[in-house]
């Protein structure tokens, strides 16, 4: 037998039934080490600033209009086809940080961390499980009896899954968040990943015209996550 | 003719040989699609918020609003060297999604109707967009994306209000060693069952059934 037939068949009984969920639930809530926590801590860290991204572009981790390509081509024209597409959505990516930019100018008065910080704060003190919730700054570590509740949102700005032309009609906000409830041995009870859209869908035309209602449709839509992951703990069970 | 390969240098050595069979199997292959039957399980929970509305009866409608290329499968699963498998299920997709957040908001408390009539306090239409599952299966894993998005709209007879539509999704993402019709369930179960407790705990529908 060969050196690279073993090898081979060494992978294979590795990667055989090598399983991992990286989306959706990462891990279910262990309502046991929830119970534990007295003291919360309220931690958020925004990675990347606001952003735009219209078609073409991964929104949910997902790049819509390669997809189509990738399933239905041959081996050979799948390299040519994905060349050219990921020529295109580089351009496309270009214009929309500029986009980007000049938006972000006009909302200047938004902080995604400071808001998701306080709202986290204000619902996970209404729920009544912990002593007392308060804000603190990524990286400091649990302790005895206090637990910490970490988001870390990935992205935020304007999105659209659908086509280049009717992404400029309907286009909403959203944000790219994972959300972790870390015990106070620093194990890991619950963890979520998110991608949370306002829901609300305007051409890109009346959000450019209009900071007020970026502003308002980003607002609410922090509001509706952070409601969103406080009523994860509060109905943990 | 004696044809040895080990001897003499050919045109066709064992190396261009070895080459040529996979472009063969590649090119027989890439064409050749086979759909498999599979089917969807939910599980109702019965807790979260909706459990402390008061009962309500609620009108649950979900409306198959996906582009009609999508709705001939809902896992396909492609080779690196041609060949595809799908998966379907006998019963049609909005009906799977429309009996998981049934049961879920029975369990819940509620009393569920389907059908339009009177004495509805509350509606909740669920416009299906996508309910799907891709993977590209490489030579020893396959990493599979399973998503339900949908469109929201709750309306209440109570207030008479209704929602703007929104956006609820439900993904999941796993890689396997081997696919096949379990896997698939569970893929696309995982992804449903994501998008119920999703929408379940979602303010919108919250607020606007209480």
């Amino acid at each position: 037998m060969s050196l690279r037939l073993v090898l081979s068949l060494l992978c294979i009984s590795v990667l055989d039934g090598c399983e991992t969920g990286t989306t959706g639930t990462k891990k279910e809530m262990n309502v046991s080490a929830l119970s534990k926590i007295d003291q919360l801590e309220v931690q958020v860290s925004v990675d990347k600033d606001f952003s735009v991204m219209l078609a073409g572009q991964k929104v949910n981790g997902i790049d819509f209009l390669l997809l189509p390509l990738t399933v239905l081509a041959y081996p050979g024209g799948m390299v040519v086809a994905g060349a050219v597409d990921s020529i295109n959505v580089h351009s496309k990516a270009a214009v929309d940080a500029r986009q980007a930019k000049d938006l972000r100018a006009a909302i200047s008065e938004i902080n995604p961390q400071e808001s998701v910080q306080k709202a986290l704060v204000d619902g996970l003190q209404s729920t009544a499980r912990f002593k007392s919730v308060t804000a603190g700054n990524v990286g400091a570590d649990s302790s005895a009896g206090q637990g910490i509740f970490r988001v870390q949102i990935e992205n935020w700005g304007l999105y659209s899954d659908k086509s280049e032309e009717r992404s400029l009609q309907q286009v909403q906000v959203g944000l790219n968040a994972t959300a972790s409830l870390i015990g106070s041995d620093g194990k890991i009870v619950w963890e979520h990943k998110d991608y949370f859209t306002g829901g609300t869908q305007h051409s890109f035309t009346q959000y450019r015209n209009s900071p007020e209602l970026l502003k308002s449709e980003i607002n609410e839509m922090i509001q509706r996550y952070c409601a969103r992951m406080v009523n994860e703990i509060r109905y943990a069970r | 003719m004696k044809f040895d390969m080990q001897d003499k240098p050919t045109i066709m050595n064992r190396h261009h040989f070895s080459i040529l069979s996979i472009l063969l199997v590649a090119i027989l292959g890439g064409g050749c699609v086979i759909t498999h039957t599979t089917s969807v399980e939910f599980k109702p929970n019965g807790n979260g918020p909706l459990a402390q509305i008061k009962p309500l009866t609620i009108l649950v409608q979900v409306d198959d609003q996906r582009p009609e290329a999508e709705k001939e499968y809902l896992v396909q699963i492609v080779a690196d060297i041609g060949g595809t498998d799908r998966w379907n299920t006998e019963t049609p997709a909005n009906q799977i999604v429309q009996d998981a957040l049934a049961s879920e908001i029975a369990k819940c408390g509620h009393r569920v109707v389907t059908v339009p009539g009177q004495n509805v306090d509350a509606s909740v239409k669920v416009s299906l967009k996508r309910f799907k599952a891709l993977c590209a299966a490489k030579m020893f894993s396959c990493k599979v994306d399973s998503h339900v998005d949908a469109e929201i709209v709750v309306s209440s007879e109570v207030t008479k209000v209704t929602t703007p539509p929104f956006q609820i999704s439900g993904d999941y993402q796993k890689s396997y060693g081997q696919f096949g019709a379990g896997q698939a369930k569970d893929v696309l179960s995982a992804a449903l069952a994501e998008f119920v407790h999703n929408l379940t705990f979602d303010s919108r529908l919250i607020e606007s059934l209480q």
